[in-house]
């Protein structure tokens, strides 16, 4: 099954069980949705219950946000990350903060999903990611997910929730291929240990695990150990448990995330081991990050910008190096 | 020797605290461990043990007076002339001993609090460490790491934990970062010997487990193994894997057995070739017979081969393998024996190919020289059965063949059994040729 199959049959399955459960954006409904999501639903449950709305992303989670406090379970699909942020009023001012506001009275069980990231060569105002943003705002709960099971459970679990959920995607992934375990009875919020290993903790999410992945062999036969890969999966709460328990392991750390360093989602991570973990540590933390620049449209300078397969690889090989690997 | 009992410091934010009660006095004897004292500080009643054995010997604060952390306020006198004689090679004088000890208790608290959770649940003296210190005969200064060398985090808290002399530590990797590997090794270097280091490490276990006070070598390892019953782990060989694979496979195959003794005169008569070798070519000729015996289902067909092709069980305590003599119904007696030789002497070197080892249809496996009476043997991989071979009692050979029935049924088996004795009994087949 695809990532984009996986999303599609969480929201089939649940939009037949439940007639609550809306989806609403641009393209959603005749076209199939952008990246194909929602393919075929409106045919199958009405223009009543997936929406196209107008290009008018304040719109479409403000009236979510209307929709879940009138007791619908919506899910609003905004065409990318990049035009989330005309809805930033809506997501940080009124869907996080209702429930606070009201003393728990108002529920707002909806999710608010989109793709992020660098694709190929959609330039600096297509090509952004903001979970930075997104995981600091308090009473919102951000799910980063890049594998397919996961991807099917999490949204599942996503629309189900009582909480207003950031559903974040990533625009390369909506063709990969994977199992969905459908007897599954994961927690989505909890990291997920993609592999196991003794000597390196690296942690990763959305397409850049699958990066991270594909450098791991070469880092291990040049570095001689054995390396522990994590996928953090919910960027707020973060699983910090399952992080302490393999930085205790293996006593060092490597955060590989896409977006831009400074400020990045990662730092959250290494502070946080600086500051809880620092006697467990053999060696500094190892954070890499894209280029503190707006993405490029030229391919070199976009692959530039960004970590990929072989960046990762040297760099982790030449931090090893320096710190007793 | 005299120590000096300091008022602790409990927590973070205590600086003064309170003498609640002596529970000792002057003139009496303590151990490690014993509580001396009550002490109040801002947030509890906790009680101060000793860290050394010997006669209070002063009292220097009166109950209900309130003084600052890390203010002396007992001495005790030791005893342990012998204990302190036999590491006076290493230690300081005694002088500076008394002056140092002062710190020490000092440190058994602030160090530690870093890194703990929960740093305040008061055990004074009760920590390992401080047996490990006062056995170690290191005095623990504040670290201080030599311009030429950098630690990593981890690696000081192991050094300070286990209170190690540093100096040495340094020089091995002057110029250098150390790490908690290093550390560990540096530890399991010194407390173990290398016989005892090379169990260690085959048990994988911690080295936090042992008190490290002296050197300590195999027989108390062992001790460790047998009383915490810890199982070794050896990981499983590929030929280990294969048996494994091939023996449950094997158990899935509907099997009966058939229980037999054969007329042995013969082969008794003619102990220049062995049973195995004289059973293959009687084996061999019979199987000749019968197509079923030397059959084997493949995709749902019945693959029959030309060939009475005979696998032999070869093995010692460790490896098992049954190569296979193809041909045999044409082979010379001598050739059989050449043959079972070459497999002896390749199951040392375990050089058997894939080749050697496939395409049998009947098995044989003797352990009749070891004084097996009877035994029963499983089919290997695809063959269609086996013959357990065991001992010669009263001019009989015990057998036992396992069968296949999905291949062979029981009265077809019979009949081989049947022409099976009837060979035994026939002098042309134990004829040199």
């Amino acid at each position: 099954m695809l990532y984009r199959e996986a999303l599609n049959r969480a929201l089939d399955e649940l939009m037949e069980k439940d007639e609550n459960i809306v989806i609403l954006g641009e393209d959603v409904g005749l076209y199939g949705g952008s990246y194909r999501v929602s393919e075929g639903l409106v045919e199958k449950y009405g223009e009543k219950r997936v929406i196209d709305t107008p290009i008018a992303e304040l719109s479409i989670v403000g009236n979510a946000v209307g929709m879940a406090i009138g007791g619908l379970r919506p899910v609003a699909e905004i065409m990318t990350a990049n035009f989330s942020l005309l809805a930033f009023d809506q997501i940080i001012n009124h869907m996080s903060k209702f429930h606070y506001m009201s003393n728990g009275k108002i529920k707002l069980p909806m999710v608010v999903r989109f793709p992020q990231g660098v694709s190929r060569q959609l330039a600096a105002q297509h090509s952004e990611s903001y979970e930075q943003m997104l995981s600091a705002v308090p009473g919102l709960r951000v799910i980063s997910t890049s594998d397919v099971n996961h991807a099917y459970h999490a949204l599942k679990k996503a629309i189900l929730l009582d909480d207003p959920v950031v559903f974040i995607e990533h625009e390369l992934l909506y063709n990969k291929k994977g199992e969905v375990n459908f007897n599954d009875t994961m927690d989505p919020f909890k990291a997920r240990i993609v592999k196991e290993g003794k000597d390196i903790t690296i942690v990763s999410y959305l397409k850049i695990l699958d990066d991270v992945l594909k450098s791991v062999d070469a880092i291990e036969k040049e570095l001689n150990c054995n390396c522990e890969v994590i996928d953090l999966c919910s960027l707020n709460p973060i699983d910090y448990d399952t992080l302490a328990k393999s930085i205790e392991k293996t006593s060092r750390l490597v955060m590989v995330e896409e977006d831009h360093k400074t400020g990045g989602f990662g730092s959250q991570i290494v502070s946080w081991v600086a500051e809880e973990l620092f006697y467990s540590l053999d060696a500094p933390p190892l954070r890499i990050a894209g280029e503190d620049v707006p993405i490029p449209y030229n391919r070199k300078l976009e692959l530039a910008s960004i970590p990929t397969v072989d960046s990762i690889t040297q760099k982790v090989i030449e931090w090893g190096h320096k710190n007793g690997l | 020797m005299v120590y000096n009992v300091v008022m602790p410091q409990l927590s973070d934010s205590m600086e003064e605290g309170k003498l609640i009660e002596w529970k000792k006095k002057v003139g009496e004897s303590v151990k490690v461990g014993d509580v001396i004292a009550e002490v109040e500080s801002d947030k509890a009643i906790m009680e101060v043990q000793t860290f050394h054995a010997g006669v209070i010997k002063e009292l220097l604060v009166k109950e209900g007076s309130t003084v600052p952390v890390k203010t002396v306020i007992a001495k005790i006198e030791s005893q342990d002339v012998v204990k302190g004689s036999q590491k006076s090679e290493q230690k300081p004088k005694e002088h500076s001993q008394e002056k140092k000890s002062v710190p020490e208790e000092k440190k058994e608290k602030t160090l530690k609090e870093p890194t703990k959770e929960a740093p305040h649940k008061e055990q004074p003296a009760e920590h390992k460490e401080s047996a490990v210190a006062k056995e170690l005969n290191v005095v623990p200064k504040s670290l201080e790491v030599p311009k030429e060398s950098r630690i990593s985090p981890k690696a000081k808290e192991l050094v300070q934990e286990y209170k190690l002399d540093t100096k040495v530590l340094f020089k091995k990797y002057e110029n250098e970062t150390i790490h908690s590997q290093d550390v560990i090794e540096f530890i399991k270097e010194r407390y173990f010997t290398p016989k005892a280091l090379k169990v260690l490490n085959e048990y994988n276990i911690d080295i936090k487990e042992f008190q490290l006070d002296h050197k300590i070598d195999t027989e108390e390892i062992n001790l460790f193994i047998h009383s915490h019953n810890l199982s070794k782990e050896v990981s499983l060989s590929s030929m280990q894997k294969a048996i494994i694979a091939n023996v449950t496979a094997s158990a899935q195959k509907p099997v009966y057995h058939i229980y037999e003794s054969v007329d042995s005169r013969l082969l008794e008569k003619n102990k220049k070739h062995s049973i195995t070798a004289w059973l293959v070519k009687i084996f061999a000729k019979v199987i000749m017979k019968y197509e079923s015996f030397r059959s084997k289902v493949s995709d749902s067909k019945l693959l029959i081969s030309p060939n009475a092709n005979i696998s032999v069980a070869v093995a010692d305590e460790k490896n098992l393998y049954m190569p296979v003599i193809k041909g045999a119904q044409s082979l010379s007696i001598q050739e059989i024996s050449q043959k079972l030789e070459e497999f002896k002497s390749k199951l040392h070197t375990t050089s058997f190919s894939s080749e050697e080892m496939s395409g049998g249809n009947f098995g044989i496996s003797n352990l009749g020289m070891l004084g097996l009476e009877r035994f029963d043997a499983m089919i290997n991989r695809d063959e269609s059965g086996i013959v357990a071979v065991g001992a010669i009692t009263d001019s009989k050979l015990n057998i036992t063949l396992t069968i296949d029935h999905s291949l062979i049924n029981g009265y077809e088996a019979a009949l081989f059994v049947k022409d099976l004795k009837k060979e035994m009994q026939n002098p042309q087949n134990f004829e040199e040729a």
